[in-house]
């Protein structure tokens, strides 16, 4: 019986990674729909600061997006980026060029992020809390880290650190390298065992438990990794404003989730992946350029991102619902 | 009912010890802490804290969770200002206006709750968003303006001692605590909170229960973000953003269960009283602002580590 169960719970955990999936496909189509009417809107985009530009703008959510993605794999949420990334741009803006060790403080911030990960995940995993409200939580904590890092937006980054993000490398913007790397990335991480466990997790908990798939340490690897990508978020940040915020990560939450979202990454858990993230990210980046482009108030970004994010679950639901229907159709 | 009455004044009184320590260790540190005029700032921060905690522990009783707060919060102080300007006449039409907007902000955030399924904090994180970005576009950027003479009466004057905003506090204290405790919905509400399908089976409307707790949020939002912009003296883009972690920290001090089913209002006023204290306190002891975040995280981490093992003792 359990043995019985154990397999269905791993070929469902592979099924759901292997299977063709469509959905990142609308995230990709949304970009391209997008990226086609900014560029109608403004033909001089196609150019290649232009597009050195959207890579660059778009590769901190990216990061970011990759661990909110197996988070919420796993069914759960992570809202603790938004402090990891307002934290990490705070040491990037006080200590890169005070103690020029850019490296060093980069490993430092990326260490801090997998603490906070460690400690979600712990208490996730180990005291079966709920997410939100541990992530809520340490969130907070983080916030108020943060603020005591560098008090107000400002500080300095050194000058060759944020221009790398704007410059090409063998003909490609170095963004466009840093996604490339986490898709490779992604697509050596989801053969592995952990990644297949962090799905069964997602799509059965209870069967993944019996299928003797270790609940916590899955939970603190996922929630570690989400704290780590959003500390290389943060670092892309900071490139990218060449200062430091401790309150920005608040309003990147959001579109995180969304970019997850749009991606096809179910809230139910157990589907998705990061190829549909990364068009996601795109797509959400250029709202921002399509909104400028057209001369509206930048404002009307905000209320895009809110309600592409609702629209985008709805949609979910939605084709959740028709396929469980099509699926119980079939077996009767 | 009457076995889980003990336990749960047990946590609410510990609330009010809490806040009787910190208010000694107050007066035993900071020279001019708890002067008559130092009382009126704590209730009223602390009422302001009270305001925004109200609703959140409605939805947190229902088990669920508002994240929108913060920006129907600055929303409120916004549109007050904006609406009236000085000439307090307007306050008739714009006060009710203000309430049905924050109303149908709270009505989306249950509707899509409730019945097109979305998890509580995606939807009230996107509708947060949303509500950002209309008063961006709304204000353009600029939010400004002076607040109406009766707003201000409201928010910081006083009658002989005892501040005018205590008085409303209490009101609503009464008022809120009557509801809970001896109206249907007040049970509805406890019954929805600790099990959902057993309140269903047992003919409780769950669907009008949750979206009604949202409502409450939104409104109790708009009447805190209206009663701040009077206390500060002006409205700003922002004013709202601590409220966040301050509203759901003073619900978990109180005693609530932050998994929903348990809780009362009188023990979040305890919360709410023990953060305004803390605030005033820490500075006072050499900490920055920030290490508030820090305590609001903590404060969260024990109390629903609190709830679920209590509740996991409980079932076993």
């Amino acid at each position: 019986m359990t043995a019985v169960t154990a397999r269905s719970v791993w070929s469902r955990g592979r099924a759901s990674t292997k299977r063709m999936d469509v959905r990142p496909g609308i995230a990709w189509g949304l970009a391209l729909v997008l990226f086609v009417t900014y560029v109608l809107l403004q033909p001089d985009v196609l150019s290649r600061l232009q597009l050195t530009d959207l890579c660059a703008a778009t590769v901190f959510l990216v990061a970011l997006g990759l661990g909110e993605g197996l988070v919420i794999i796993t069914r759960g949420i992570d809202l603790s980026i938004g402090g990891v990334l307002s934290m990490g741009t705070a040491i990037a803006a006080t200590r890169f060029v005070s103690t020029g060790s850019v490296v060093a403080w980069s490993i430092v911030i990326i260490l801090a992020g997998a603490a906070v990960g460690v400690v979600n995940g712990a208490l996730i995993g180990l005291l079966k809390l709920q997410p939100f409200i541990v992530t809520l939580a340490t969130w907070s904590i983080v916030s108020g880290v943060a603020l005591l890092i560098l008090p107000i937006q400002g500080g300095s980054v050194p000058t060759g650190f944020a221009n790398w993000i704007n410059i090409s490398s063998l003909g490609f913007p170095n963004a466009a390298w840093v996604m490339l790397a986490m898709i490779v990335f992604w697509s050596w991480f989801k053969r592995t065992r952990l990644c297949r466990r962090i799905y069964a997790l997602g799509s059965d908990p209870e069967g993944a438990a019996i299928a003797g798939v270790s609940t916590w340490s899955t939970l603190v690897a996922v929630y570690s990794i989400a704290g780590v990508c959003a500390a290389v978020g943060a670092i892309f940040y900071a490139m990218l404003t060449a200062s430091g915020d401790p309150t920005v990560g608040n309003g990147e939450i959001l579109p995180a989730v969304t970019a997850v979202v749009i991606g096809g990454t179910s809230l139910y858990g157990g589907s998705g992946g990061f190829v549909g993230t990364v068009g996601g990210a795109f797509a959400l980046t250029l709202i921002a350029d399509v909104v400028f482009a057209w001369n509206l108030s930048s404002y009307w970004q905000e209320l895009a991102d809110g309600v592409v994010l609702i629209v985008a679950v709805l949609l979910g639901g939605a084709l959740r619902s028709l396929r469980l229907r099509r699926a119980a159709a079939r077996v009767t | 009912m009457n076995l889980a009455l003990p336990r749960r004044h047990r946590s609410i009184a510990l609330a009010y010890v809490l806040l009787l320590v910190l208010v000694v260790v107050g007066r035993i540190v900071a020279i001019g802490f708890l002067g008559i005029d130092h009382i009126d700032e704590l209730i009223d921060e602390g009422a302001l804290i009270g305001f925004v905690a109200l609703g959140q522990g409605f939805v947190i009783l229902a088990g669920g969770v508002d994240l929108s707060i913060p920006w129907v919060v600055t929303g409120a102080g916004i549109l007050i200002t904006t609406f009236t300007g000085t000439s307090s006449g307007n306050l008739f039409w714009a006060v009710p206006l203000i309430m049905v907007l924050a109303a149908a902000v709270g009505l989306v955030n249950g509707v899509g709750v409730v019945f097109l399924g979305v998890t509580p904090i995606i939807m009230t994180l996107g509708m947060s968003t949303v509500v950002e970005g209309v008063l961006l576009l709304y204000t353009n950027g600029s939010a400004g303006g002076n607040v109406p003479e009766p707003v201000v009466y409201l928010s910081t004057h006083k009658w002989g001692e005892v501040p005018v905003m205590a008085v409303a506090w209490l009101v609503l204290i009464v008022i809120v605590t009557f509801t809970l405790s001896f109206t249907p919905f007040g049970r509805r509400l406890y019954a929805v909170g600790l099990n959902r399908r057993v309140a269903l089976f047992s003919g409780v409307d769950v669907k009008l229960v949750t979206v009604s707790v949202y409502v409450i949020s939104s409104c109790a939002a708009a009447f805190a973000g209206i009663t701040l912009a009077g206390y500060v003296g002006q409205s700003y883009l922002g004013m709202g953003d601590p409220y966040l972690f301050t509203s759901v920290a003073a619900v978990a001090i109180g005693g609530a269960s932050i998994l929903g089913g348990s809780g009362n209002y009188i023990g979040t006023v305890a919360g709410a009283m023990t953060l305004s204290v803390l605030n005033a306190l820490l500075p006072t002891l050499g900490f920055q602002p920030a290490v508030l975040d820090i305590v609001y995280g903590i404060v969260i981490l024990i109390a629903v580590a609190a709830a679920s093992l209590g509740s996991r003792a409980r079932t076993r």
